[in-house]
């Protein structure tokens, strides 16, 4: 029995893959996939997995879609000899969103606390300025090095305590999201008979620079690529407004250039002009933010034309990411177009 | 009594300052087994265990309250504009999970936060009045759910952590109300040789106002005030009291020393661990500071349970800690009036 979009994306929410450390995420996507028609899949040495999907006939384009396994966290660098943990962040994080929160540490997932002094002993600027990585800590209950040793070694990982839930009006939240709900919507994308061949790469360490795409897309071999992403939304009163980027419930965003990437401008308006045709609701990025595996994807090879499709998220690199199921629907309304019409362009 | 349940059963329910009602209804119920208790103006628990003798009448005091967040506005896009409801730590509040104690049941959201991809360089700490709370309805929708002066609880997960230890919100200070308990479970079946009420008090978050009132009805001879003080963290590098290492037992202008002195003398007497927590200044910081001048005054002590990342959503406390403060407080209640 295949899992439904929102089981998947559940399951992947809550799953735990840092950077380098996918191979969690990995297992659960393949196990999954391989029940879909047509679909083979196998894993790459950067720990990429490559699902090639069987269509129908050869299409024109080749094309390949992707989206990254990999999340932000934390890695232990160092153990006191009070039992406390010293830890580096994996991926940009604001330790705003890290201060007192709950973790999961190590293989085993122990509880931490992301600890720092109480608030009574904090100074004023302390208090105004956010507070340096470098002063925390993790707490897991250990009274000495010796304890905490049994419990986690130095390279191990550690990831936000997050649960996944619906919420307010067709609102998701959980952890990860950015971006396993580009690949929980690629697995759906696979789920379906295919009009044409095409790749999908679930891709690793995107969130340290996007060091697993170009393994993926070199492999691949690709005319066009389909980055999946999740970007920032900053429609909410904390940020300035002119910084919204894009607005959630306004259905995929469509890129033109980000940080990392020019995109192909003859597919990026084909791309809305059709958006128009089919009804789907469609945005673009307002500013020039962000940058995901298209970044190194269109460099690869001979070069490879690229596209971003992303869905309007809040609060990503945080405990808590949202996302409207409406976007998810209509996101994913598109790419299946895509994974047609591109392939005939 | 099991400890750790009960701070669980008492950690899990809610109870902001001014608003206890939910967390003061239980205790009602768990310290009606120890004597007549009532819930007085100002929500306070006070439970009478035993009438004044041989002129002493002691009051246990341990404040009931946890910080939350009180909605102030509903924004554009039916956000929630809110502020503190005693000391959030605004260093950590953003992409904090929340519930928002609504019309006609609970709403639950997430504390704004701004992901580094478009934050400035010079990005401060939201201010108290810009913490903001999306529970996915926009405005019209979170009008009829949510109304100004609801409060928005911090979610966090209470479990056991390490070797004796347990974490959770609210902690700060209902293992306090827990060691009031451990001590009246210790004296259940004694005679008492004083008087003696319990009281779980309210809004100390947000000056103490409910400890104030009840020292007044109550009107004890002494009073121990139980809350939580600083733990040792690798960084506070003042702070000299450890976790498990017993009670802190205060002493500061605003305290009796005689009083304070007895509670050591006590503690090495039944063979308690201890440690000692010396305040300057003119206040301690806790329902004491109220206590001690309530009525005609009230010789009052303060004995503390450490805790790290206090007023977080992983204070952490030791369970031998909350233990051995019920001993202490058994010990002061017994012997605390013999020479």
């Amino acid at each position: 029995m295949m899992k439904t979009f929102l089981e998947n994306l559940e399951i992947l929410s809550m799953a735990r893959g840092t950077s380098g450390d996918e191979s969690a995420v990995r297992k659960l996507i393949y196990d999954e996939v391989l029940a879909y028609p047509d679909c083979i899949a196998k894993t790459d040495n950067a720990g990429n997995l490559i699902v090639s999907k069987k269509g129908k006939t050869q299409p024109k384009n080749k094309l390949m879609f992707s989206a990254h396994m990999d999340e932000i966290g934390f890695i232990i660098t160092h153990i006191e000899e009070s039992g406390f943990l010293r830890f580096s962040c994996i991926g940009s994080v604001d330790s705003r969103v890290i201060v007192g929160k709950r973790l999961l540490v190590g293989r085993n997932a122990i509880p931490g606390l992301l600890g720092s002094k109480a608030i009574h002993l904090v100074k004023k600027e302390e208090f105004d300025n956010p507070t340096k990585t470098s002063d925390l800590y993790i707490d897991i209950g250990a009274e000495n090095r010796e304890e905490a040793e049994k419990l986690v070694s130095i390279g191990d990982r550690a990831v936000f305590d997050s649960d996944f839930e619906k919420f307010g009006d067709g609102c998701v939240m959980g952890r990860a999201l950015d971006d396993r709900a580009g690949c929980a919507m690629l697995m759906e994308l696979l789920k379906e008979d295919a009009e044409y061949d095409f790749t999908v790469c679930f891709t690793t360490r995107e969130e340290i620079g996007g060091n697993g795409a170009p393994a993926a897309a070199f492999g691949v071999d690709p005319d066009i690529a389909v980055v999946v992403e999740a970007t920032t939304a900053g429609d909410y009163p904390c940020v300035p407004g002119d910084k919204f980027i894009c607005k959630q419930g306004l259905g995929p965003v469509v890129s033109f250039r980000d940080n990392g990437t020019l995109y192909d401008m003859e597919i990026y308006q084909y791309i809305m002009e059709l958006c128009g045709k089919e009804n789907i609701p469609v945005q673009t990025k307002h500013g020039i933010c962000g940058g995901n595996d298209a970044e190194a994807i269109h460099k690869a090879r001979g070069g490879i034309r690229p596209v971003a499709v992303s869905l309007p998220a809040r609060y990503i690199h945080s405990p808590y990411a949202t996302l409207k199921i409406s976007d998810m629907e209509n996101t994913l309304a598109l790419i299946k177009i895509l994974s047609k019409n591109l392939c005939e362009l | 009594m099991d400890t750790k349940e009960m701070l669980k059963t008492l950690c899990v329910v809610d109870g902001n300052s001014g608003y206890e009602k939910a967390a003061a209804e239980l205790s009602k119920e768990i310290l009606s087994a120890y004597g007549k208790t009532y819930i007085d103006n100002l929500g306070n628990v006070i439970c009478e265990v035993a009438p004044k003798k041989n002129g002493r009448h002691v009051m246990l005091d341990a404040h009931l309250d946890q910080i939350a967040l009180i909605v102030i506005n509903i924004e554009e896009n039916g956000f929630l504009r809110t502020y503190p409801c005693g000391g959030i730590d605004r260093r950590g509040i953003f992409g904090t999970k929340v519930r928002v104690l609504g019309k006609g049941g609970e709403y639950i959201g997430i504390v704004c936060s701004v992901p580094p991809h478009i934050k400035d360089s010079n990005d401060k700490n939201p201010e108290r009045d810009e913490i903001f709370i999306d529970i996915g309805f926009n405005k019209e929708e979170a009008e009829k759910k949510v109304r100004l002066g609801d409060r928005v609880m911090l979610c966090g997960k209470y479990s056991e952590i390490g070797n004796g230890y347990v974490t959770g919100p609210a902690l700060d200070d209902r293992a306090g109300c827990v060691t009031i308990l451990e001590a009246l479970e210790i004296l259940k079946d004694k005679e008492l040789p004083c008087g003696l009420s319990a009281v779980f008090s309210t809004r100390e978050e947000t000056g103490g106002q409910g400890a104030a009132v009840a020292a007044f009805s109550v009107a004890p001879t002494e009073a121990i005030e139980i809350d939580v003080s600083f733990g040792k963290t690798p960084d506070t590098a003042n702070v000299h009291s450890e976790m498990k290492k017993g009670p802190m037992i205060g002493f500061s202008p605003i305290l009796d020393n005689d009083l304070c002195r007895k509670l050591i003398e006590l503690a090495q007497k039944n063979d308690i661990p201890y440690q000692v927590e010396a305040m300057g200044g003119t206040s301690t910081g806790t329902n004491a500071d109220e206590i001690s001048v309530a009525g005609a005054g009230v010789k009052t002590g303060l004995v503390s349970i450490p805790q790290q990342y206090m007023h977080s959503i992983i204070e952490k406390v030791s369970v031998d800690d909350v233990k051995n403060v019920g001993r202490l407080l058994a010990a002061f209640v017994m012997e605390g009036g013999k020479e």
